[in-house]
Parts: C-alpha cells; structure tokens; sequence
C-alpha cells in the first residue's frame, strides 16, 4: 500500500488554509478599520495571499495525489482478491462479481472519501481551540460548549450511521431475492389471481432516514453555530462597558457561523464510513478457499455410486482409462452439468473416486481433467489471449491450424478483440471456441457441458465429427440432452431412467461400465 | 457518442417534475436570502462592537436572534420538501414500471437478467430520484444564489458588483474548457479504458474458466499489467479534470483573498477609488462574495448523480415508455383474424382462423418468432389482435418456485388436496411425489430432487389445475432427451384433448393431434389446413 500520509497531509493544510484565510481576513479588516498609525498592513495581506496560492496548489496536489493513491490501492485490493478466489468451486453469479467491484471500491476510497476529509475538520477544530485558549481566553467558555456539542453530533452521526447500515444490508439482501425469484418466475405471473411485485419502499425510506439524519445533524450543527455566535456578540457586548474590543473579538464568531462550511461538510462523507464498514468483512475475509490440485497424468479415473454432494437421487458408476467417447444423456435439470465439475474435482462428490487406483475421498481439482462450460467464457482480451488459456506457448500457425479445425474460420485475426469492448462472439462461436481450447490442451480427458446445445443440425454434425476424432486421442465425456446421429459413442449413460446402457464399441473394451 | 440523447430525454423526466422542483428551488432560494440577512444584521452588530466601541442595539441583536431562528427553520423545511419529493419520484417510479410488469409480463421481465432489475429496482429508481431532487435543484441554485447575492450586494458596493459581475462567467467558462480537455483525454484513451477497466470484473466470471485451464498466475500478471496501465491513463485524464476542481478553488480563494485585501486598504485609506467603504459593508461582501462560489461547488460534488441517472435513464425509460396493451376481457370464442400483425419484431399473417376446441402445431426455426407470436396472443406485447378469455402458457424450462410442491401447483390459489391428487395422477407424479421426504409439502428449494421430465410434468399439472379457455405451449419438451419428449408429448396430448390449444414446437409431434399448422417463416405465418380440419369444428354445437 503506497503511503497515505502525504495526500493526509496536504488535505490538512487545504482544510487549515482555507479557514485561517477566512478568520485573518475577517482580522484584517476589522483591523484596517480601526487601525492606527503604525498598523503594519503589508505583512497580513502578503500571508493572505501566500495562504490562498497555499490553499489552491494543495488541493490540486492533494486530490491528484490522493487519486494516485486511490488507484494503487484498487490495483492492489483487486489483484490481492483475486489470488484469495483462486481455485474457488463455485462460479460468482453477476451481482456476486459486481459487489466485488464495488466492495473494493469501497475499500480503497476510504483515505480519500473519508479519513483525509474527517482529519481535516478534526484539526480545524483543534487549530481554533488552540487560538482560542491562547489570544482570546475570555471566550473559551463558549468555544468548548460548542466544540462538545459538534463532538457529540458528529458521534451521534457515526454510531447511528452504523446501526442502520447493518440494517440497510439485511434488507437490501431480502430485496434481491425477492426480485431474483420474482422475475426468475415471470412465466407463472399470468396464472396468479393477484399478482403483487417485490415492494422496495421499505429500501427507499431506508435510504432517506440515512439523508434525514445527515440533514438533521447539519441543521443542529447550524442551530448550535448561531446559538454560539449569539452568545460570543452578546458576550463581547457585555465587555464593552469595561474594556476596548480589538478586531480580534471578530474570530470567533466567524468561525462560529461558518463552522457548517468548515466541519458541516464532513457530515455528508459519513455514508462512505459505512460503506467501508459494510464491504470490508466481505471483501477482505474471503480466504482459506484455496483448493488443492493433483496435476499428475491421469491415466485411470474411477468413479463408483459416483455423485455430487447436493444431489442425492441417483450415482453413476464410469471407468475411465482408454480413449474414447461417454455420453451421458439426460434431459436439463438432471444435474449433469454439476455431475462434470464434480469429476473435475471442482464441486464436493459422494461415493467413491479412484485417480491411478489411488481413492480420492476430498474435493480435489485434477489438472488433467479440462471441462468445457456449457457456455464457454469468451474472456475480454485478443483471440490469441482467449485461446492460449489452454495452450501457452502455442504458435500463431498452431492458433490458426485449431480455429481452422474448430470451424472458427470467420475469426482471423489473432490479435482482435473479444467479449466487452470488442467483438461479442454468438452462441455457436462460443461453443466452437470451447472447442478450440479443448483440442489445443493437452489435458488427457475432457469433459464437454452440452455442446450440442441451441445449434443448427449442420452445426452439430460439424462439431461431433471433430469430437469424434479428438476420442481417438483423448477420453471425452459429454453430457448432453440432443444426441446427434453423427456422433459415434463408446458407451451411453441414460441419466433420465437411472441406468446404464453399454453400446458395442468399436474400441474392443475400452470404456467398462456396470450397471450398479 | 449517446450522451447528447439520453440528456435531452433526462430533460423530459424534469420538466416532468417541474413544480414541486420549482417549489424546492423557492424554498431553498428563500433560506439563502434569510442567510444573507443574517450576515448583513451579523456585520452590522460587529461593526458596532468593534468600530464605535459601543453596545449593540439590542434590536438589532433580536432581529438576528430571529433571522438565525428562520434561517435553520426554512433549511430544515427545504430539506423536508426535498425529502418527501424524492421519496414521491421513487414509488411512482416503481409503481410505473410494476404497472408495466404486470402487463407485459414475461415478455418484458425475460429481457434483462434478475441482476439487471435488481439494479433497476435498488439504484436506477433511487438514482433518478436523487437526479432530480439534488442535482436538477442545485443547477438552478447555482445560478440563482449569486444574482441574490449580487443584488444584495450592489446596493452596499457598486465596484465590487461589477468585478464580481465580470469574473463569474470565466467560471463556468474555464470549467466547460477544463470539461472538453479531459473529455479529449478520455477519449484518446477510451479503447483502453474501455476494454482493460472492465478487466477484473470480467476475470471473477470467468473464475470457473480459469481453474479449469489452472492460468491464475498468468490471469493475475495480466490484471496486474492492466492495472498499472489504466491506472496511469486514468491519471492522466483526472489530471486534467481535477483543474475544473481547481478553478473553482481558485476563484472562491483568490476573490475571498482579494476582497478582504481590497477591502482592508481600502478602509485604510490607502485606496481611493470606488465608492467609500466602513467595516459593517466590508465584513458583509467578504462573507457573502464566497458564497458565488459555494453552489456551484456543491454542484460539483453532486455531479457524479448525473452520469449515473444518465445510465439508469437508459435502462428505465424503453421500460416506462413501453405502451400499455390493454386487455380484452370477453371468453374466448375462437378467433377469425384477417390480417394480424406484430410491428417489431415483425410478424404478420393475412388469415388466422381458429375455432373453440381446435389445436394448432405451431412451427418454425428457432428465432423465427414462435415465442414472440405466442406472447402477443396472450396480450404481453403490442399486436394487432390477442386472444380472449382465460389464457395460460407453458415454456421451454419448468420454472420451480424454492417453496414446496404445493406452492407450486397453487401459486396463492386454495385448491383442495383431492384436486391435487388428482392433476397429479393425471400427470403420472402420483409415485414420484410420494416418494418424497413430505410428500405433496416437500420443499423443493434450489436443485429439487426431480428429474427435468418430472419437473416439467408438475408444470402442466399447475397448468391443467388452472381450467384455461386456451393453453398455448411454448416448446415444452425442448430441453429433454428425445425418449422424453416422446413420452411427455403423449401425455400433453392426452391430457389436452378437446381444448384449444396452441402448440409451438420444432421437435416432431403426430400431425394426427392437430387440426391446424400455422407455419412462420420470414416473418410470415402460413396456415394450413388439415384433413380433418373440421374434426372439432363446433364441439358446442
């Protein structure tokens, strides 16, 4: 993290430049005003023009420094993040990803959004509490009601702030299920005799409590200022039957009835406060996922009364150990793309699994198992990027040979760009871009999520001659509803009836599988 | 590019709400002239005290009693009315959007994802709201304040007016000049911003790719990379920006400095141009010539609301402008249409004919519009005919409440259990339902434990339950195994006998189940008849 004091900092001589350029200048005048011979004016009115040429170079220098900050930090808070999510079973769902992007946000804006602003006005008040104890005693009676009165505000405000915070938390989680398994059922809307809409007024009031209390707490601010300038005017006019009034009598009451300007303002930062306080335990506390790996060659995977841990309705029994083709078969919402990942060692399993006659009983990810999402990623990044997840170090001529292969010949350019901010590839393109990555992996089994899903009837033969010739070579699970003619398959697992069928292979034995 | 567009539009969602902003623009314009008075009866007090070295008039000093009174009174009511305005936009915003839900249905909720109306439900409504009640005021207050504060002021000094007068519109001016220098930064480096900015979020969706592949290393390098780079464009942009900051801080500051040093020498005697001047009028231009400034400050601050009401503007108003389809509410009593039509997408048809009882198979590719035809029978989207009576529709996936099977078959309506058990065994889920840990009242939750044939057969249930005077049938077997389909195919057909009935399907169905096949291809329906067309002509007759 790069060092947040500097930008600290300069943000105080902004805030203290500012109010010591109004309390001198109200000074000065009054000073003028009553001025005698030997008033030396020059030397004042240099220092308030010194301190506005002050009071402008640090601001510009303290928010580009700040916002250098700002970014480092995000940089740093994102990347960090992401090292903690590495390995995690479970893909984000989009408001999952997007709170993260803002959690982090929330995050690194604290210094500038928050503590420089809250620092300033703090000092503000310790400067004017010094010059008063020092030049103006008499007044300190006043000054210190008034200095409590903005301190137990301002604490008001913040302990308040994090109560309904939590509460804003609670109800805004409430409300996006609510809407997700609203709209989520939208085809079922008509067959309801009344049909009544998540209500987020409840949300809305929320939000406007939150600005009714930084509002109300200004307007104390403001009352408590007035009061305390009435005060210090009735005060000195008290003393004018005693003694002279010198313009320094002007101070205090200015900054009496400028006190909103100067410490008022830091009222409306206080949602940043509990932001920060609400994404921290989020963003920061998502650790101790990592999940181990096995990168060895798999050259035998078991898999017996197989199944992932949330489903409990049936298991399957597959015996990986040769080149070719399973299908399972089954209609959507039978599991299967679960099943996969459970295979690949990215969801928890039930039953047994054997990797080289070596029994698996935790979740572990193995490296030599590739599954191909059912809607592959296209990543924002180049063609070449997208591609040579699977493949590193492969050549240009190897890129263009696969997409070739993979029937992606519209796609040339390597260096173009895909997913947001770029070329949007269509479903068809996406599943041959899944494609295209399994064949340039050297990942000895691979599993396919639907890859027949929503294509043309040309699409499909297109696609399972290539899977047809990438068995030979490799062992191919697929999971899949539509079973293409085209397609030649060693061994077929019904998951729709719960049984499995083998089919005579071509390949003598080399898929086993027993019906349990 | 778009900006131009969507701010005119925001525009119409001000002038919409003009009066009640004209109301808070009064009342906020009244607490600020209540503010001046106070400074100017505060001056006057402070010149008594510390010029004449003579007790204040105590009527003086209870007019600003008063003044301070009215000016926290007036702030808070101006607050109140803003409040309660904005709390007005958001629920007529949500109720204008639960109107349009409610009519167009599924055909409308379909088209964004649940996150997307999540957004729109918790931020857009909220950020359309705080776009005009803070914003679109603190534009006219911006404006307004410093023509109070310079008519207040010219009366005390002419001079100062004019200067003042003088330097005001550089403000703005410098700002637009500072807006388009950054904006051209921006653009240069839009590409980059544009595709690396988005980079990390697009890596979390893609967390799943990633292990597969196991390239979080590279992954991680390759946001690090990025970072670095759009964080050192993006400083060069905000370097630029920051300076429309700036200019505001130098004018608040350098006049609040020169005023007070002209003022001083001028009360000195040292300057002698201009009209004369005692501390009471210097101590009250000093105080107020910072508040030209303090608006448009506060403008600054909330300027991000307009970039982000802008963005919800997009979302919110193709939702809000949609037209209202008005529904019809006669039985339905088969239809005999000449020339139906569906402007976007568009989809026509010269004669569709349809008799009660009667069963159409509806074909076509996908994307060809059988959905899109099916939603505007039923009246979810503009058309120039709907259907009438009591219609219900059966889609592609089984759309599970988390709640238990009963939820489900009922969706809020009492039907009794014989009822149930009954539509069940018609279905062929007698078995499987029982088999379950609470039978009929076994919460089905996020992976209920029931195959996709299964789940999709407790959907027509819910549909058989509700006695419907047309079931249209939106490719409900598309995503089971063809052994299922067969098998849900027949039961569907069984099940439906003697109903009328669309059925929209590109897997093979018996043409003896049909009496009609309405064909779409480019946008046109065909219709054919078949043999036994006149099969269930008039079961009623």
């Amino acid at each position: 993290m790069r060092n947040p004091l500097l930008p600290l900092l300069l943000a105080l001589i902004h805030a203290a430049s500012g109010l010591i350029i109004l309390l001198l200048s109200s000074w000065f005048i009054a000073a003028c005003a009553v001025a005698g011979a030997n008033f030396n004016y020059m030397l004042p009115a240099v220092a308030i023009r010194g301190l506005a040429l002050l009071r402008i170079g640090s601001g510009y220098a303290d928010m580009w420094l700040s916002h250098h900050q700002l970014l480092h930090n995000l940089a740093q808070y994102r990347l960090s993040l992401f090292q903690q999510l590495e390995n995690t079973q479970e893909s984000l769902r989009a408001n999952h990803t997007d709170k993260l992007n803002y959690q982090t946000q929330d995050l690194a804006s604290i210094w500038v959004g928050w503590i420089n602003q809250n620092a300033s006005a703090l000092v503000s008040l310790l400067l004017v509490s010094v010059f008063v104890l020092y030049a103006i005693p008499v007044y300190s009676a006043v000054w210190f009601a008034f200095v409590a009165c903005c301190l137990s505000i301002y604490g008001w405000l913040i302990i308040s702030g994090i109560k309904t915070s939590k509460l804003k938390l609670a109800v805004r989680a409430r409300l996006e299920s609510e809407i997700e398994h609203h709209i989520d059922s939208a085809q079922l809307w008509h067959m309801r005799e009344v049909l009544n809409h998540p209500n987020c007024a409840e949300w809305y009031e929320l939000q406007n409590q939150n600005r009714t209390r930084v509002e109300l707490a200004i307007n104390l601010l403001l009352g408590c200022g007035l009061v305390a300038t009435l005060y210090t005017l009735h005060l000195t006019n008290t003393l004018t039957t005693s003694s002279i009034i010198t313009p320094m009598a002007l101070v205090l009451p200015m900054a009496l009835l400028a006190s909103q300007d100067w410490f008022g303002r830091i009222f409306y930062t206080e949602e940043r406060l509990q932001d920060f306080l609400v994404s921290k335990p989020f963003a920061a506390g998502k650790t101790g996922c990592l999940q181990k790996r096995i990168d060895a060659r798999v050259t035998n995977l078991q898999l017996n009364h197989f199944n992932v841990t949330t489903e409990t309705r049936f298991a399957i029994d597959l015996s990986l150990n040769k080149p070719g083709l399973v299908l399972l078969s089954g209609s959507s919402g039978t599991g299967k793309t679960r099943l996969l990942k459970a295979i690949a060692g990215l969801l928890p399993h039930t039953g047994s699994k054997w990797v080289n006659n070596r029994a698996i009983s935790e979740q572990v990810i193995l490296d030599d198992v590739l599954y191909i999402e059912q809607h592959p990623y296209c990543l924002s990044g180049t063609l070449g990027q997208n591609l040579q997840l699977a493949d590193a170090n492969a050549s240009d001529t190897l890129l263009r040979d696969t997409l070739n292969k993979a029937g992606l010949t519209q796609l040339v350019d390597l260096d173009e760009w895909l997913g947001a901010g770029g070329r949007n590839l269509s479903g068809g393109e996406l599943k041959r871009l899944g494609l295209a990555r399994a064949l340039l992996s050297d990942k000895s089994i691979v599993l396919f999520d639907e890859p027949f899903e929503a294509l043309d009837p040309e699409n499909i033969t297109a696609i399972s001659a290539v899977i047809n010739q990438l068995k030979n070579k490799k062992i191919v699970v697929i999971a899949s509803h539509v079973l293409p003619d085209s397609l030649s398959i060693d061994a077929n697992i019904d998951l729709d009836s719960h049984s499995q069928k083998p089919i005579p292979a071509p390949h003598g034995d080399s898929l086993t599988h027993e019906n349990r | 590019m778009q900006q131009p567009e969507v701010t005119t539009e925001l525009k119409t969602l001000q002038i919409e709400y003009r009066q009640p902003l004209a109301v808070l623009v009064f009342m906020k314009s009244l607490f600020f002239g209540v503010q001046i008075t106070c400074v100017w009866l505060f001056s006057s007090l402070v010149h008594q005290l510390i010029v004449e070295q003579s007790q204040y008039s105590s009527a003086h000093f209870n007019w600003f009693a008063v003044a301070a009174m009215l000016w926290v009174l007036l702030r808070h009511l101006a607050q109140r009315h803003e409040l309660a305005l904005n709390r007005k936009i958001k629920l007529e915003f949500q109720d204008r959007i639960q109107t349009t839900l409610t009519d167009r249905q599924h055909s409308l909720a379909q088209q964004f994802s649940s996150f997307q109306w999540q957004q729109v439900m918790l931020q857009h409504i909220p950020s359309l709201a705080d776009f005009i009640t803070q914003y679109s005021a603190q534009k006219y207050m911006s404006v307004i304040v410093p023509l109070i504060a310079l008519v207040w002021i010219f009366p005390v000094n002419w001079l100062i007016t004019l200067i003042l007068l003088v330097t005001l519109p550089l403000v703005p001016l410098f700002m637009v000049l500072v807006g388009h220098g950054a904006a051209n930064l921006h653009r240069k480096y839009f590409i980059v911003l544009e595709r690396l900015g988005g980079l990390f979020v697009d890596r979390l969706k893609a967390l799943t790719l990633i292990t597969s592949f196991n390239q979080h290393e590279s992954q991680r390098n390759l946001l690090d990379t990025a970072s670095r780079l759009v964080n050192q464009q993006t400083m060069k942009v905000v370097s630029v920006a920051f300076l429309s900051t700036t200019v505001l801080d130098f004018f608040a500051t350098v006049s609040l400095a020169l005023v007070a040093v002209f003022i001083g020498f001028t009360l000195l005697g040292e300057l002698s141009f201009g009209p004369e001047l005692v501390l009471e009028q210097g101590l009250f231009v000093l105080l107020v010539a910072p508040l030209l400034f303090s608006e448009l400050k506060t403008l600054g601050r909330l300027y991000h609301q307009k970039a982000q009401a802008e963005g919800a503007w997009e979302q919110v108003d193709p939702i809000v402008s949609s037209p209202i389809v008005k529904k019809s509410t006669q039985a339905f009593s088969g239809i005999d249409w000449l020339n139906f039509k569906i402007d976007t997408p568009r989809l026509t048809a010269r004669v569709l004919h349809l008799e009660k009882g009667e069963r159409v198979h509806l074909q076509g590719v996908s994307g060809a519009g059988k959905s899109v035809l099916l939603q505007a029978l039923m009246g979810l989207i503009p058309a120039s005919h709907q259907l009438s009576g009591n219609v219900v529709y059966l889609g592609q996936s089984p759309t599970v409440l988390p709640g238990t099977v009963r939820d489900n078959l009922c969706l809020g309506t009492a039907y009794d259990d014989d009822k149930l058990d009954e539509v069940l065994a018609q279905v062929e889920l007698t078995a499987v339902v029982s088999n379950l840990s609470d039978g009929i009242d076994t919460v089905l939750g996020e992976y209920p434990p029931l195959s996709g044939g299964e789940l999709q057969r407790l959907m027509l249930a819910r549909v058989l339950l509700r006695s419907a005077d047309v079931i249209l049938l939106d490719e409900p077997t598309a995503h089971l195994s063809a052994s299922q389909h067969q098998q849900l195919s027949a039961l569907v057909n069984k099940l439906t006998l003697g109903k009328t009935l669309i059925w929209a399907s590109h897997k093979p169905l018996l043409d003896t189940w049909f009496d009609h096949t309405w064909q779409i291809s480019d946008g046109v329906i065909i219709t054919q008849n078949d043999t036994q067309s006149n099969k269930g002509a008039n079961p009623h007759a």
